[in-house]
């Protein structure tokens, strides 16, 4: 009998791919729980509905509460995982008791490769890919670095953190960090999490053999000014109150 | 053939702390691992290398002539396809290398060595970590040091946590005559044993300090610390001592006094943890990266938070004694040669 794993989805307003995210982790995981704010979609799950909007980190949270296994995958709805992806990180953080954060290599759905496995943000580079600056500067030929664009393991490699659309984490580093940090709404908890992580020892691996495909939410990269810029700018700036070490790496 | 590593082993018999027990335990365990390669030591002391590793002896009488001229002869001689060097890469040295760097304390803090070396290191360190093509360090916080301080680009730099030996354990007699908190380290203002003193003053009662670690610069200081607060029978140094010695004297203690205000690592929590000893620590450096929450952290350079956090590690001593022990599990001195060694291999 192999360890235990649950999954926590965290969905906010209607959904279409819920259904295909639902349908490819419920198999693989013991038990599976979906956090909604209000009005719920119709699924074939237990279901937790939050009557007042709250953001990601805070849904995330309840999901891990309402679940007990060692280790629990947190997804967001745009994701599809691969039939063995949740065993293959499974597997792999069985064998490696200081890895608390492990992350799946992840594919757009036309197969292209998608950077998932990132850097601790420093403050030039955030301001370069974040503002119209970019459209100069060009982040993506540029910051190499920050996307480890270049870099493709085809091994387990570490990383500083990962994208949070789907991730397996281990209970007992969750419990020991008090979980996401639910002052941030939508972006910057999974780059928190994975620091304070890194803080007290709990390493970040990412793990190319387990795949899950991920309709990346572009809004963010298309337009200058909108309701999620904001958001993720005080995402950033959460980050930065909570960790001022981190300016000094410009 | 298979291919040689050599490793500059010369810390090895010169009760260097740290840097001594890091290069002992990661050529005991590299030695069964290691089938693919020969591994050589090269050491002032060929009677402290195990079993499994070639020992190549060099004496030493000065350091700077070791690393300018002796140390790169004998390694044109001996051709190895790597070599693994701690801090210093020695500038004669024309192969390819790797550099294990604990820690930037000397070019972070002043004081700790005296202004020749600190500049010799300040010079070399930063040029070796260039020159080296992986640098190796034992926590993620010295690895984000190294980025700051030397520009190293952070794919070069592998983290190999440091372990804790078995010798370290829970069981055995206890026999303190009278409760003492422990302290482990130089006396050296970097591990700041002053403020383990100024916490002891504001306990009053049974509670005695030990001190043990070989007298570095500022042992006058808390000496007369001493005097002035009237501690002379309550502090005992007991300067460097044995292995042997200190496993008792941890598993003795009613917790161990990690005051230290720079920390690459940190191996004493872990020995402490691994004793079934509650620890009681600051959050420089490295150290919460070790402790995780298994041990009281508190402030570096605050005397009052030290003594209650004595008082907590005494007074919930069951509760801290298990995720002490717990926590040291995660770390194994294998584990760090097996890091290292794919390090070699990823090269070789």
């Amino acid at each position: 009998m192999s360890v235990r794993v649950d999954a926590v989805v965290v969905t906010h307003g209607p959904q279409p791919e819920l259904a295909r995210c639902l349908e490819a982790l419920a198999p693989q995981v013991d038990d599976l729980v979906v956090v909604a704010n209000s009005p719920a979609p119709e699924v074939d799950a237990r279901m937790i509905v939050n009557t007042k909007n709250a953001g990601f980190a805070a849904n995330a949270n309840t999901g891990i509460a309402a679940t007990t296994a060692p280790f629990v995958v947190v997804a967001n709805p745009d994701t599809e995982a691969r039939p063995d992806a949740v065993q293959r990180l499974r597997k792999f953080a069985e064998l490696h008791p200081r890895a608390g954060v492990i992350g799946p290599q992840m594919l757009f759905p036309d197969g292209r490769w998608q950077p998932s496995r990132r850097r601790f943000p420093t403050v030039s580079g955030t301001i370069v890919r974040r503002t119209p600056l970019r459209k100069v500067l060009r982040p993506d030929i540029r910051q190499v670095d920050h996307y480890l664009l270049e870099d493709r393991p085809t091994e387990p490699a570490q990383a500083d953190w990962m994208l949070a659309a789907f991730l397996l984490l281990r209970r007992e580093m969750l419990d020991e960090l008090g979980g996401f940090d639910p002052g941030f709404r939508l972006y910057g908890e999974d780059i928190d999490l994975c620091y304070r992580a890194a803080r007290v020892g709990w390493e970040r691996w990412y793990v190319p053999q387990a795949v899950v495909v991920h309709e990346h939410d572009a809004v963010t990269d298309r337009r200058f000014m909108t309701r999620r810029t904001v958001w993720h700018l005080r995402g950033i700036m959460r980050f930065v109150r909570k960790h001022p070490e981190r300016l000094k790496a410009l | 053939m298979k291919p040689l590593v050599a490793i500059d082993a010369d810390v090895l018999g010169r009760r260097r702390t740290g840097d001594e027990t890091y290069v002992s335990n990661l050529l005991r365990e590299l030695a069964p691992l290691a089938d693919r390669e020969r591994l050589a030591a090269v050491t002032r002391r060929p009677d402290l290398v195990p079993d499994g590793i070639e020992a190549v002896e060099l004496a030493a009488r000065s350091q700077s002539l070791r690393m300018a001229v002796r140390l790169p002869r004998l390694l044109r001689e001996l051709r190895p396809a790597l070599a693994h060097f701690l801090y210093v890469v020695p500038p004669l040295y024309r192969g390819r290398s790797v550099v294990t760097v604990q820690d930037l304390s000397f070019d972070r803090l002043s004081g700790l060595m005296s202004p020749r070396d600190r500049a010799l290191f300040r010079t070399f360190v930063p040029r070796s970590v260039r020159l080296a093509e992986r640098v190796l360090t034992g926590s993620e916080w010295s690895k984000n040091d190294l980025v700051d301080r030397y520009g190293v680009s952070p794919e070069r730099i592998v983290v190999t946590p440091y372990g804790v030996s078995s010798t370290f354990h829970p069981n055995g007699p206890r026999e303190p005559e009278r409760p003492y908190a422990l302290f482990v380290g130089g006396i050296q203002p970097r591990k700041d044993p002053l403020a383990a003193v100024e916490a002891l003053a504001l306990l009053d009662g049974e509670l005695k300090l030990v001190v043990v670690g070989a007298e570095k610069r500022g042992g006058d200081e808390v000496r007369s610390a001493v005097r002035r607060l009237g501690l002379e029978q309550r502090v005992e140094f007991a300067g460097h001592v044995e292995r042997d010695k200190l496993v008792g004297l941890y598993r003795d203690a009613a917790c161990l006094v990690f005051p230290s205000r720079y920390e690459g690592f940190g191996l004493p929590v872990l020995e402490a943890m691994a004793s079934g000893t509650p620890v009681v620590a600051t959050t420089a450096g490295a150290v919460p990266e070790v402790a995780g929450d298994a041990a009281i952290l508190v402030e570096p350079g605050d005397p009052e938070a030290l003594a209650n956090g004595i008082r907590r590690a005494v007074s919930d001593r069951e509760r801290f004694v298990a995720a002490g022990l717990e926590r040291a599990k995660r770390f194994s001195w294998a584990e760090t040669a097996r890091r290292t060694l794919a390090v070699y291999r990823e090269l070789l």
